[in-house]
């Protein structure tokens, strides 16, 4: 059905509430690509058997993934007058035990979690539930704020009407009933979010240059790279909430006058690629995208282009030369793409994170997102914490949340009793801050100020027992494989940098050396076209400053600390 | 050559200039590599030359111009899975196939890829045959799935 007036949302709304809050038993099983990886298809088939052998009616869904996927294939489970309930690691082993329970009315114990919406109304209090927390107390949930991702594992993501209860498509409808385009980008302008693929820019700024060129064609570009390594945040927002994501876009199209939209997909999604084709259409289907959208009379028209695995592709020119068939290679600014973008038409990108973000903005308005975050930092960050943690996974948290609260309460901090020796942020291109200086507030001014920047988000934490020479050698390599080649400072500097650095690892080479890396690394720093060659130099740089003991180790005994 | 496939790839894309990568990707699927005769014919078809289509090809990791196995076996060395002994799978699976980087089996079954990010970060280390992620792995793991192909 299309969704052409308030009557229909609502109509929507109240089918999306019955299957959140069914009368009968209900499963949901996470499925997106880190659960299939951990068995999900298996669990969810051998459900369906078990219960049809049993001949219990239960109802059957799937969701995306939470962020967590070492605790996946995840489940929920929902009985008639009792909170939904969170499982954990559940195996095709378990699945006997659960429909037996479930028969029986009980509460399966194997896996229990937590809960999750325990204050709903549906809920009674039940005293096998005492022991088990709620959501927001249990780690690694505890201290998030899960404003992005609330709805990833727990709405089934290809649900229009399950999107609708929890409040989706109320900004778009707002929007285009309601508000003029200049009115949205005000609010978005109010609200101070600033873009989260990285360069952390003002987005209504953006969208206000934007809507002010003129062209008689205009591009919405979601950039869905996301080739950070160690990064799946706009992986899970695709295939836990994608029509979050469609409604940024949708109301970014409004915002400056464009009804053309393009997502580049990073191509290593295989899976995300074909999921995300699938909710396309079923937003069509919808009236959610295409013609007359909501009924309202305008048109707009996404679809999905998929990179070719490139890192540098990523960057918002390159993209665009990309998009248009070429070698992605940064193009020299001015001009910007908000006046000459692709086809030289007016063009914004944005990061996937920073468009989901634009409903909330519309729905609650600029003053309550305002309210989230430091004075210049606004609402949440995702960040992707990887490495030696207990619970590596992804933590929503308001912007200027602790880093040492982050890794050590929320993260669970190292394992097996060692110690912390570094954390990067903004992972490849920050610097890795020394385990005695992680008493620092997560915002781009507060980390700026210590030589260090948030950037996508992403964190990895060392233990003990690795060596910076090793993760540093690892990084060159990176940048150097991912350097386009077009200038100079990257493509040579970046290079030669990478080759000293493994005759360093390999005990053949002195302090000499090492202030060769240093002038190159200044070099490529001032002098590169892009944040690739510019950003690369800083970790380095500044590991070769911090970690002095790790170097002489290499030096004077060609030996890696992470394997003596 | 197979005009007829290169045709039908055409015609899925309204506009062909601007998918260019879209429909390299769809012959790279169908081929399992970029076959020059067919990139000749598709040159001349969609008036894009022939050095725009090499240096793409050449550009993108996703392209080959020499034809690939069976099975794409793609071992993660991001820096999630670097840390947590991402290189270690990797040697046992150059081990097992006797083959670099890059490089495919003489039977033709496997080609072995490295890939810098599968976004399954926290389960570290990741490596994906063909479309499916496998996570956790260690040189044994590996070798088993190696061996279940
Ligand atoms: C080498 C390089 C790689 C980048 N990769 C990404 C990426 O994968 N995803 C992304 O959103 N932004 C990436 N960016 C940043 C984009 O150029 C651009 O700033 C961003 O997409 C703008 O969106 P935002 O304002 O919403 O963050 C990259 C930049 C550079 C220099
Ligand atoms: S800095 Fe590196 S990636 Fe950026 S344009 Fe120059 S060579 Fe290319
Ligand atoms: S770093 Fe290997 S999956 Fe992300």
């Amino acid at each position: 059905m299309k969704i052409k007036n308030m009557k229909d949302l609502d109509k929507v709304k109240e089918i999306g509430m019955k299957s959140l809050f069914p009368k009968g038993p209900q499963i949901r099983i996470s499925m997106s690509t880190c659960g299939l990886a951990l068995g999900a298809d298996d669990l969810f088939q051998k459900i369906t058997r078990e219960k049809d052998k049993k001949g219990i009616k239960i109802s059957l869904h799937q969701t995306g993934c939470s962020g967590f996927c070492n605790l996946e294939p995840m489940a929920i489970v929902k009985l008639p007058g009792k909170p939904a309930l969170l499982y954990t690691q559940v195996t095709v082993e378990n699945v006997e035990q659960i429909i037996r329970d479930i028969k029986k009315k009980k509460i399966p114990q194997k896996g229990l979690f937590c809960m999750i919406g325990s204050d709903s109304a549906a809920a009674k209090p039940d005293p096998v539930l005492n022991a088990v927390p709620d959501y927001r107390d249990a780690s690694p949930f505890k201290g998030q704020h899960r404003m992005l991702l609330g709805n990833c594992g727990i709405i089934d993501p290809l649900s229009v009407s399950e999107y609708v209860a929890m409040a989706g498509y109320s900004g778009l409808f707002k929007a285009l009933y309601q508000m003029r385009p200049e009115e949205v980008i005000k609010e978005v302008v109010e609200s101070g979010l600033r873009g989260r693929g990285g360069a952390w820019f003002p987005t209504g700024f953006k969208w206000d240059m934007a809507s002010k060129s003129s062209g008689d064609e205009k591009f919405v570009i979601c950039n869905a790279d996301e080739g950070d390594p160690g990064a799946y945040k706009d992986r899970t927002i695709m295939e836990g909430n994608p029509f979050k994501l469609f409604e940024g876009i949708v109301l970014a199209g409004y915002a400056i006058g464009s009804h053309h939209g393009i997502i580049y997909l990073r191509e290593e999604y295989h899976h995300t690629f074909g999921f995300l084709s699938n909710a396309i259409e079923i937003a069509k289907r919808f009236g959610l995208l295409g013609k007359n959208i909501l009924g309202s009379g305008f048109n707009f028209a996404l679809n999905i282009v998929r990179g070719g695995g490139s890192y540098v592709c990523g960057e918002e020119t390159a993209l665009m030369d990309s998009l248009e068939g070429e070698v992605g290679d940064p193009r020299l600014r001015p001009p910007f793409p908000i006046e000459k973008g692709l086809w030289a038409r007016p063009t914004i990108v944005n990061n996937v994170e920073t468009l989901s973000n634009v409903p909330l903005i519309i729905q609650n308005g600029g003053k309550w997102y305002k309210n989230i975050g430091t004075e210049k930092a606004k609402g949440t960050k995702i960040l992707s914490v990887i490495g030696n943690v207990k619970h590596p996974g992804l933590y929503e948290i308001p912007l200027g949340t602790n880093l040492k609260q982050v890794i050590f309460e929320m993260a669970g901090g190292p394992v097996n009793g060692k110690s912390i020796k570094a954390v990067q942020v903004g992972s490849p291109f920050g610097t890795f801050i020394p385990a005695d200086k992680l008493n620092v507030s997560l915002d781009p001014e507060s980390l700026r100020e210590i030589g260090s920047m948030i950037g996508s988000g992403v964190i990895v934490a060392l233990d003990q027992d690795a060596c910076i020479v090793d993760i540093l050698h690892h990084l060159l390599t990176f940048f150097v494989e991912e350097s386009c080649g077009k200038c100079v400072p990257c493509r040579e500097g970046v290079s030669r940098m990478e080759e000293l650095m493994i005759e360093i690892y390999n005990g053949r080479a002195g302090m000499n050396e090492l202030d060769i890396i240093n002038e190159l690394g200044e070099t490529a720093r001032d002098f590169s076209l892009c944040a690739l060659g510019g950003g690369a130099p800083a970790p380095i740089l500044n590991g070769i400053k911090d970690f002095k003991k790790d170097f002489e180790a290499h030096i004077k005994t060609g030996k890696c600390l992470r394997f003596s | 050559m197979e005009k007829e496939k290169i045709d039908h790839i055409i015609s899925k894309f309204p506009e062909t200039k601007g998918n260019l990568i879209g429909i390299l990707h769809e012959i790279q699927n169908e081929f399992r590599y970029l076959p020059e005769e067919e990139l000749r014919y598709l040159s001349r078809e969609i008036e894009v030359p022939m050095t725009q289509i090499y240096s793409i090809a050449n550009f993108y990791n996703r392209f080959s111009l020499t034809p690939t196995g069976e099975h794409e076996l793609c071992v993660c060395l991001g820096t999630a899975c670097h840390v947590k002994g991402g290189q270690n799978v990797l040697n046992q699976v150059k081990k097992d196939l006797k083959i670099n980087e890059e490089e495919t089996t003489e039977d033709m079954k496997f080609t072995l890829k490295v890939v810098r990010c599968l976004g399954a970060c926290s389960l570290a280390p990741a490596v994906m045959m063909d479309d499916e992620t496998h996570s956790n792995m260690t040189p044994d793991l590996v070798k088993e799935l190696i061996k279940s192909f």
